[in-house]
């Protein structure tokens, strides 16, 4: 396995676990992060794919995202300060006000 | 660079970024809230009509090559957002009176306008984004609701996921390739290889995401309820439309071969009956337009089965016969006591006894979404399955048809409830409202244009 190919499996890992994060864990601070970590594993095998393809459009690209997973995040800690506000928990299943 | 050529051919985006500018401007400078409502109107009105403009002088040009470019086939789509923008700007006056929510639309369509006219994933990218993050924030804006905060947090995590799994794509798409170009997913569908293959799978499946359709849909019904009217109607018409004008934009004209037409023809079908399935059970307005909007997502991607030349075509005649009707509904809808009531089917109850001209726009607005001929729902189902016969999927136009007159019944429920009910006596007698009264003139006027006319939009397609 070349170097390439071991950090796009590594990128997968983190996206897939991301991914099952956002999926099944319930705390929505948590949710975040895994929400977090799907973006990391995409940066990686960016990264990992413009090293070996060596082109620059894929490192503009990454700053792009890490620009627009910080505007994410600003929006949604408001939004995750109002919700524990109101209902003392981070637990998203106590909202249940909703039927999805 | 050619500053000229820039300032022209983004005329439409330039002039919302003044829009928005000229709002933050004016408060900072005066010091207090102020109402940003007439200038939001003006810029949209400006933007569309540049955009209109840029359309009949046939302009095109690629100020930013092979990231950016203006032709007629992106000026039409911006008009066409712009256009659904502006009655949805008419009847957020009564809900939101203060700047940021003005400020917000605006640079959600800027990112509409950037992903219609994007030529590389880069562009694509930011465009959806700029599109997207401004409305988990106008969900929340109004916060009516103690939903609001809930639905929002949904739809952040869910869009977030969609991103991600947008970019994911990309990154498989460019390390088979080293290219950001759109063309390279068409590529990638025709080669068959397994990395463009899961390439072009998920970036089709985070499009499906952030167009609400089944299996992905289940941040829209709460998304749509905890937001308020206005902002329900922008998410219902504008957000999906820009979604699909993106899928148009990556996949172009590729025809779609088995791997991922199966993905493409399957989802959509699932997304039709169930959509139109779960409206029934619904006792919320903005619930059912939801699951009806999850629905018609699967429709317009239907609409990607057909061959490359009609899809265009199809999906804008789409796009502006649900957009203008989706619309229509919402402007006639009356206000109640509450947010609460307002939202209620029973509200509607014996409505024609108490305000028959808001009654009959909200019964054609629901027939042409049933896709009853002759309104132009109709027409727009039409050119989407015939598309999909002639490009020789027989099963599945057939399946998507049977699927779509599923959602007769709760249209018509609707039509029995405002026509046959009777009126709940504490139901408030709401004057009708200047400014939402414009709005559905302004949605009225050119549906009856359309049912009457197609061909006249169709010949300009």
């Amino acid at each position: 396995m070349d170097n390439t190919s071991l950090l796009v499996t590594l990128s997968i890992a983190l996206f897939a676990l991301g991914l099952l994060g956002v999926m099944i864990r319930r705390n929505a601070l948590v949710m975040l992060m895994c929400m977090e970590l799907m973006l990391n594993g995409v940066i990686l095998s960016i990264v990992a794919f413009a090293a070996r393809t060596a082109t620059v459009s894929g490192t503009v690209l990454v700053f792009l995202v890490f620009v627009v997973a910080a505007a994410e995040i600003a929006i949604a800690i408001p939004i995750v300060l109002q919700l524990s506000r109101r209902r003392h928990t981070l637990d998203v299943s106590a909202y249940g006000e909703l039927k999805g | 660079m050619n500053w000229p050529l820039i300032l022209q051919s983004m005329l439409p985006e330039h002039l919302l970024l003044a829009g928005m500018l000229a709002i933050l401007g004016l408060e900072i400078w005066s010091g207090r809230s102020r109402d940003g409502h007439a200038l939001a109107v003006v810029a949209v009105a400006a933007a569309g009509i540049a955009a209109l403009w840029l359309h009949a002088t046939g302009f095109s040009a690629a100020p930013f090559a092979g990231h950016y470019s203006v032709d007629p086939y992106t000026t039409l789509p911006k008009a066409v957002l712009l256009g659904l923008a502006l009655p949805v700007l008419l009847i957020s006056r009564d809900d939101f009176a203060e700047t940021p929510y003005y400020t917000l639309v605006l640079a959600s369509l800027y990112g509409a306008c950037l992903v219609v006219s994007s030529d590389s994933f880069l562009t694509l990218f930011l465009g959806l984004e700029i599109l997207s993050l401004p409305v988990y924030a106008l969900v929340v804006l109004g916060f009516l609701r103690p939903q609001s905060a809930e639905a929002a947090l949904k739809y952040l995590v869910l869009g977030g996921a969609a991103t991600a799994t947008l970019l994911m794509g990309m990154s498989f798409l460019y390390g088979w390739n080293g290219s950001l170009e759109l063309a390279v997913f068409g590529d990638a569908v025709l080669a068959g290889e397994p990395i463009a293959l899961a390439g072009a799978a998920l970036i089709i499946a985070a499009l499906f995401l952030k167009a609400a359709v089944v299996p992905l849909h289940a941040w829209a019904p709460d998304a749509y309820e905890g937001a308020s009217a206005p902002v329900t109607a922008y998410m219902a018409t504008v957000v999906k439309a820009g979604v699909v004008f993106a899928a148009l934009r990556v996949i172009g004209t590729t025809t779609l071969t088995p791997p991922v037409l199966g993905l493409v023809a399957l989802l959509p079908l699932v997304s039709m009956a169930w959509g139109n399935l779960a409206a029934i059970r619904q006792t919320s307005f903005r619930r059912m337009i939801a699951y009806s909007s999850i629905a018609h997502a699967g429709y317009l991607f239907f609409a990607f089965l057909g061959a490359g030349a009609g899809r265009w075509e199809a999906i804008v005649f789409y796009v502006v016969a649900y957009g203008l009707m989706n619309l229509l509904a919402f402007a006639a809808l009356p206000r109640g006591a509450d947010d609460e009531r307002q939202d209620r089917l029973d509200a509607l109850k014996g409505l024609h006894r108490r305000r028959p001209a808001a009654a009959a726009m909200l019964a054609i607005a629901m027939l042409s979404l049933a896709g009853l001929p002759p309104l132009p729902g109709f027409v727009a189902k039409f050119l989407v399955f015939r598309n999909v016969v002639e490009a020789g999927h027989t099963f599945y136009a057939v399946a998507g048809l049977v699927a779509s007159y599923l959602g007769l019944y709760f249209y018509l429920r609707v039509i029995q409830y405002l026509y046959m009910g009777e009126p709940e006596p504490s139901a408030a007698r709401g004057q009708p409202r200047r400014l939402a009264f414009a709005a559905s003139a302004l949605c009225l006027a050119p549906a009856v244009l359309l049912t009457f006319f197609p061909g006249w939009l169709l010949d300009r397609l």
